[in-house]
């Protein structure tokens, strides 16, 4: 039954090629505007999380003693970075890792040749280095007593200590012979030892200016430096880094580790208030596109009027011959329900078209300090062409979106077809 | 009332103490004002009338498709005036059909897709709809036209077709109003005949409203309204009726 009466609407839909056309091109410029204006919030929030860095750095939490004493308390009660800080923090539900690192509390310097580069030097346990993070460009995952794994922005910041002049000079560490200085300030001396790269990593980590080195290394520089054999009653690590094993318990194991009485900072932190910040945009960018759908509605609307108005004797025909109201109303709701069907299909379709324009004009846009893209808020190249993201909810719910728009336009109209008198509407002019 | 159409069955369509008042820019129309009528089974009535006398409504409250706003109107077993809109629908759908003066062929259906539209209100399948469809424009001698659109039909044919249409869920009952009014004379008899033909043959009550005396004299009663009322009933060609009793 409803099928016969679906080819009946789709029958008298292709009556006014020319006014469906118009009406349901109403519908497409709004459906193409919400989906566009929306996938343009998703193409920005792309962009800002490639801007965070890599997907490891939202796992990560970083781990500070607190810095305020809570009322009741002594400051010798706030947990410090300490074997048994690190012990609690393993059993935290949602734990992968957790990374504590000793600095070095002495000068450190690489040193090529005659250049030196300095760097923020970090002993770890090298059974610790997979949960870093951090991806191999060169070498080995390994840390034995004399190795070193090198931050990507080491090479290029060695410099002659003895110019007038400050003059980055970029050395290959991997491939270069070279030497750990170690200096002590408070007597002046100074150790060299050979030094052997085992690695280097790739840039987008919050490692880019560290250098690894093996734990008990650092620890060594340290007792030398200090003269002092070091106390695992007191030892403290300079940072603790623990990893999530996944993006969802970030904020969990964050919230638990502040539980201890320490402070964490996580980037996953951060990202949610952005994801809130994007859905807000969403909503409000959404909404300017739904007004030109609304419009599209009264198109719709005005169409469906003059359509029942037009056959208003085909309608007393209709329930002459025996259609019930619920039939007529089922036929126009039908046709109206469609035109905003065909328009959010179309809709889509240009959607696709606009998204491959846009993006590759963004992808082919010269960047630089003159580039016309300069007011965008992101970097052009960091998007790789994808400033419109459209997913498959996205168009979807447009299709249907539209759907509603067509039949809750075609609503008034169509009951007061249904509503209609036979005998006025057969008699009518 | 008195019965004049010379048989004493049990009335098949009746109307009793019909009013149909409505308001019409402040003073009251009386379109019915008190109409008494009983019509027997397989009796071809014609409702003659100047216009403005009723005579359309009086058809129109007989089929279900306006209410009177008094008295009481029944078909069969039904009483229409106590059903809801649907229930009068179903009643159309099954117990009328309607021809009118202006045809009301839809324009984008072809003849064949015409006759069988009321099908699709009856849930009836598609190929079985055009079966029923194309044996009917056949009887009617339109068997080479099913493709036609109404508008490369002539008048007379575009009036046999929305017959064929009337005939489609085989009703009882066929009701005209006008049915030759925009057709020529010669149109018109063809027209009247085979609604005669039906009546005769097939058993249906035809009901029709007309101001062509020449339509009347096909009919075997007729029935003259004025201001609503009824003010003349005449049997006509009595032998006919007679004859309808011999053939049943």
């Amino acid at each position: 039954m409803f099928s016969e009466l679906a080819g009946l609407a789709i029958g008298n839909l292709f009556r006014a090629r020319a006014r469906l056309a118009m009406t349901a091109g109403g519908v497409v410029v709004g459906t193409s505007a919400v989906i566009l204006l929306v996938a343009l919030t998703f193409g920005l929030q792309r962009s800002a999380e490639a801007g965070i860095g890599n997907s490891s750095a939202v796992t990560e939490i970083q781990v500070y003693p607190s810095w305020e004493i809570p009322p009741g308390q002594s400051p010798e009660d706030i947990p410090q970075l300490n074997l048994e800080t690190v012990q609690k923090l393993w059993r935290i539900p949602g734990v992968a890792a957790v990374i504590p690192m000793v600095n070095l509390q002495v000068g450190g310097d690489l040193m090529s040749g005659d250049y030196i580069a300095g760097a923020n030097i970090v002993g770890i346990d090298p059974r610790l280095l997979p949960y870093l993070g951090i991806t191999l460009e060169q070498g080995t995952l390994s840390l034995q007593p004399g190795e070193m794994i090198v931050g990507p922005y080491i090479g290029e910041n060695f410099f002659d200590p003895t110019s007038e002049f400050y003059e980055p000079v970029q050395v290959d560490v991997y491939n270069t012979p070279l030497k750990f200085r170690v200096t002590n300030w408070n007597n002046g001396t100074e150790l060299k030892k050979d030094i052997k790269v085992s690695g280097t990593f790739a840039a987008g980590t919050s490692f880019d200016y560290t250098i690894f080195m093996n734990v008990n290394d650092i620890i060594g520089y340290n007792e030398w430096a200090s003269g002092q054999e070091t106390d695992p009653e007191t030892f403290t690590f300079g940072q603790v880094l623990v990893r999530a094993d996944s993006r969802e318990t970030t904020i969990d194991v964050t919230n638990a580790i502040k539980d201890l009485g320490l402070n964490a900072y996580s980037m996953g932190e951060f990202l949610g208030q952005m994801n809130n910040f994007f859905r807000t945009m969403r909503l409000i960018l959404g909404g300017v596109g739904g007004v030109a759908l609304l419009v599209a509605a009264f198109g719709v609307a005005n169409t469906m009027t003059m359509a029942i108005l037009e056959r208003t004797k085909e309608i007393g025909l209709m329930k002459a011959i025996g259609a019930t109201d619920r039939d007529v109303l089922t036929v126009f709701l039908i046709e109206s329900g469609l035109v905003g069907l065909a328009g959010g299909v179309v809709g889509v379709l240009l959607s696709f078209i606009l998204r491959r324009v846009i993006n590759q004009a963004v992808a082919n846009a010269p960047t630089g300090e003159d580039s016309v893209t300069n007011f965008l808020p992101f970097n052009t190249s960091q998007i790789g062409g994808n400033l419109i993201i459209i997913p498959t909810d996205l168009w979807l719910f447009a299709i249907v979106l539209a759907t509603l728009v067509g039949l809750g336009a075609g609503l008034f109209p169509s009951l007061r077809a249904a509503r209609l008198s036979p005998v006025i509407a057969l008699k009518q002019e | 009332m008195a019965n004049h159409n010379g048989n004493h069955r049990t009335p098949y369509i009746s109307g009793y103490g019909l009013r149909k008042h409505f308001k019409l820019g402040g003073q009251v129309v009386r379109a019915l004002d008190g109409v008494d009528v009983e019509i027997p089974k397989g009796q071809f009535l014609a409702i003659m009338g100047p216009s403005g006398s009723g005579k359309s409504t009086l058809l129109y409250v007989m089929g279900g498709l306006d209410r009177p706003t008094g008295g009481e109107v029944s078909v069969g077993n039904k009483y229409l005036h106590s059903m809801n809109a649907d229930e009068l629908a179903r009643f159309r759908r099954e117990s009328i059909g309607f021809i009118f003066q202006q045809f009301h062929l839809v324009p984008t259906l072809t003849a064949l897709e015409n006759v069988a539209l009321p099908g699709v209100f009856a849930g009836i399948p598609r190929e079985v709809r055009e079966k029923r469809a194309r044996q009917l424009l056949n009887t009617l001698g339109m068997g080479e036209r099913l493709d036609h659109k109404p508008s490369q039909l002539s008048g007379g044919q575009q009036q046999r077709v929305a017959i064929a249409r009337a005939l489609f869920n085989n009703p009882p009952i066929i009701m005209g109003d006008e049915p030759t009014g925009a057709l020529d004379s010669k149109t018109g008899q063809t027209v009247m005949n085979l609604l005669r033909w039906l009546a005769t043959r097939q058993g249906k009550t035809v009901v029709l409203v007309t101001h062509d005396a020449g339509v009347a004299s096909y009919s075997d009663r007729l029935l003259h309204l004025r201001d609503g009322r009824i003010v003349d009933d005449i049997p006509v060609a009595q032998q006919e009726i007679e004859d309808l009793h011999v053939i049943r």
